[in-house]
């Protein structure tokens, strides 16, 4: 299956197993991301019930996701934007209760014991990141790696891929940057964003915000490309994903000289 | 007579839920730990363990199984109340400040994802799959409860099907899982086990009718809110329900949810008043009260035991406590 074709099957699947119509009509679709669904679908390849193991993941994922959406006080003026926000911790906690049923409904008791171990450091680390000051971008980095791939690495462990995932954590946190990266070229501004600017870059300023971003990604590249150790023959696909991304570059870096060449 | 008398011989049991609830709620992270001990040490009744226990006593006893059970439960209903006090903006509850209060909104959601999960861990001690069906049912519908009181908000044309719908989901069927999550725990029949989902679900729906009844009749020091606090939000309870039969009531409701932002305590006095001067509070207190009938009648083919006796007196508080 080519990914494209893995990522609209899976998120069919996760949307038609969450659906709600009033939450629907009143929020905006959550996003499935899809760097997670391609590493989870890595990691459970060999499993037959491997499905119901991406599918439980990404909605526990997406629940948590979810409720990082809340602000710190509602405004009360707004009424539209309060009910938006009540539907919000609602739809975390449905996604929660979705993604235990799901694992119940299959008899499956250790996984639900996973995942929720997983939630429970990710949750604690998420305490920690959120209401701490970092002095230095490199510090942030780690400790918001530590967030992002808290559920996958119960996954990974789950599935006797321990060797790998000094590997996975950075593979995802390359793609969760990228993704960043691409944002804020967009003009879009994300929680992680607003994270950085609050308690890293603490003046606000939108060129330290890319410079910061920049500097993260490059560090997270230079990691995964000075990786030397073993790895599960199943991480292979990441490898060449990672590969891949960097011909690309490459690629699009001469062309843009070339182009440079050109006009002048 | 005081609800814990009517089960004090399961102090001891009670007890140890107590510790487990505190050491499941331990983390390393002073601030998620606060926050969560807040939420432990504001009390509360406790029923649901309390439920768990008396229901657990008609099978194979055993408290160290149980507990887990009983734990499980009554962690799920505080998780669920952190959040809820996000959802309606609280700042007190019990009389005592929210977490949200004391904190902001980011660390109540953090607070109740992390007990949750902790729940949820705990839980995974039974291996039953069964119980989790049911646990993970009641997790959702308590939800969808939750996001239909939301949806039917300042809704005046809903009627008593959809309120029963409503609390049947938000708080009966914690109760009757409780129970029946019990029975599991404890391997009783299947018999007893409906009997006694019965016997929550009766309860449930009883005692969630008598809160909507004390949101109008209770001063602001013994709901530890304001009075008249669901209708301010736009909740349409049992009582509203039925004092809207009187078309002068209807009226001045629906003129006053024409601008619901606009409708603040001053103006919610009056209406309260007429709500109160109808038959409504009776029409609601008879209704909790047949609702309570049957969960007396679940309890007729189980045995005589000290828990069966501590289940009817928990009615008898229940359909007794102050209107």
């Amino acid at each position: 299956m080519k990914s494209t074709q893995l990522f609209n099957y899976y998120k069919k699947l996760i949307h038609k197993n969450i659906k709600n119509d009033y939450l629907s009509a009143n929020l905006e679709k959550p996003v499935v991301e899809e760097y997670k669904l391609f590493a989870l679908d890595t990691i459970t390849s060999q499993h037959l019930q491997k499905d119901n193991y991406i599918v439980s993941t990404m909605v526990v994922q997406m629940a948590l996701n979810t409720h990082d959406q809340i602000f710190k006080t509602f405004p009360k003026s707004d009424n539209q934007i309060m009910k938006k926000q009540q539907l919000t911790v609602l739809a975390g906690d449905f996604y929660s209760g979705i993604y235990y049923h799901l694992l119940a409904k299959a008899k499956d008791i250790s996984f639900v014991r996973i995942l929720a171990k997983g939630i429970n450091e990710l949750t604690q680390q998420k305490a920690y990141v959120y209401y701490r000051d970092f002095e230095h971008s490199e510090t942030f980095l780690a400790e918001y790696e530590k967030i992002e791939t808290a559920l996958l690495n119960k996954v990974a462990a789950y599935f006797k891929m321990e060797q790998g995932i000094d590997y996975l954590d950075k593979w995802i946190m390359y793609k969760k940057l990228k993704l960043e990266w691409s944002k804020f070229q967009n003009s879009e501004t994300t929680f992680f964003h607003q994270l950085l600017l609050q308690n890293v870059i603490r003046d606000n300023s939108m060129i330290s915000l890319e410079d910061v971003l920049l500097t993260m990604l490059n560090q997270t590249k230079k990691s995964i490309k000075n990786y030397h150790g073993e790895l599960p023959p199943q991480f292979d696909v990441l490898k060449q994903d990672f590969q891949q991304e960097m011909r690309k570059n490459n690629f699009l870096h001469i062309n843009s000289v070339l182009e440079e060449g050109l006009s002048k | 007579m005081k609800l814990a008398k009517t089960y004090s011989f399961i102090k001891k049991d009670l007890n140890q839920i107590e510790t487990v609830l505190e050491d499941s709620i331990y983390t390393d992270h002073d601030v998620l730990r606060d926050a969560s001990l807040q939420l432990l040490k504001a009390g509360g009744k406790r029923l649901r363990p309390v439920f768990v226990l008396l229901a657990a006593m008609f099978g194979d006893y055993n408290i160290h199984h149980v507990k887990k059970v009983a734990s499980a439960l009554e962690l799920i209903h505080m998780a669920s109340l952190v959040h809820d006090d996000v959802i309606d903006d609280s700042n007190i509850r019990r009389g005592k400040p929210t977490v949200k209060a004391n904190w902001d909104n980011q660390i109540a959601m953090l607070t109740g994802d992390f007990i949750f999960a902790k729940a949820l861990d705990q839980f995974t001690e039974i291996e039953e799959p069964r119980a989790h069906q049911i646990l993970a049912k009641t997790m959702i519908e308590l939800t969808l409860g939750e996001i239909e009181q939301i949806k039917d908000k300042y809704n005046l044309n809903q009627n008593l099907r959809t309120y029963l719908r409503r609390i049947r989901r938000k708080t009966a069927l914690l109760i009757s899982s409780s129970c029946q999550l019990g029975a599991i725990a404890a391997g009783t029949s299947r018999e007893t086990e409906k009997s006694l989902f019965k016997y929550g679900y009766n309860m449930g729906m009883s005692y969630q009718i008598i809160d909507d009844i004390l949101d109008f009749t209770g001063t602001e020091k013994e709901l530890g809110k304001p009075a008249g606090g669901d209708l301010l939000q736009g909740n349409i309870t049992l009582p509203v329900l039925y004092a809207m039969k009187n078309p002068s009531v209807k009226n001045e409701l629906i003129e006053m949810f024409k601008y619901p932002e606009t409708v603040d305590k001053e103006m919610l006095e009056p209406v309260i008043d007429k709500i109160l001067n109808t038959d409504a509070v009776e029409e609601a207190r008879i209704l909790s009260d047949r609702y309570l009938q049957k969960a007396y009648e679940s309890l007729h083919n189980l045995p005589d035991i000290k828990a069966k006796k501590s289940l009817e007196d928990i009615a008898n508080y229940i359909g007794n406590r102050k209107i």
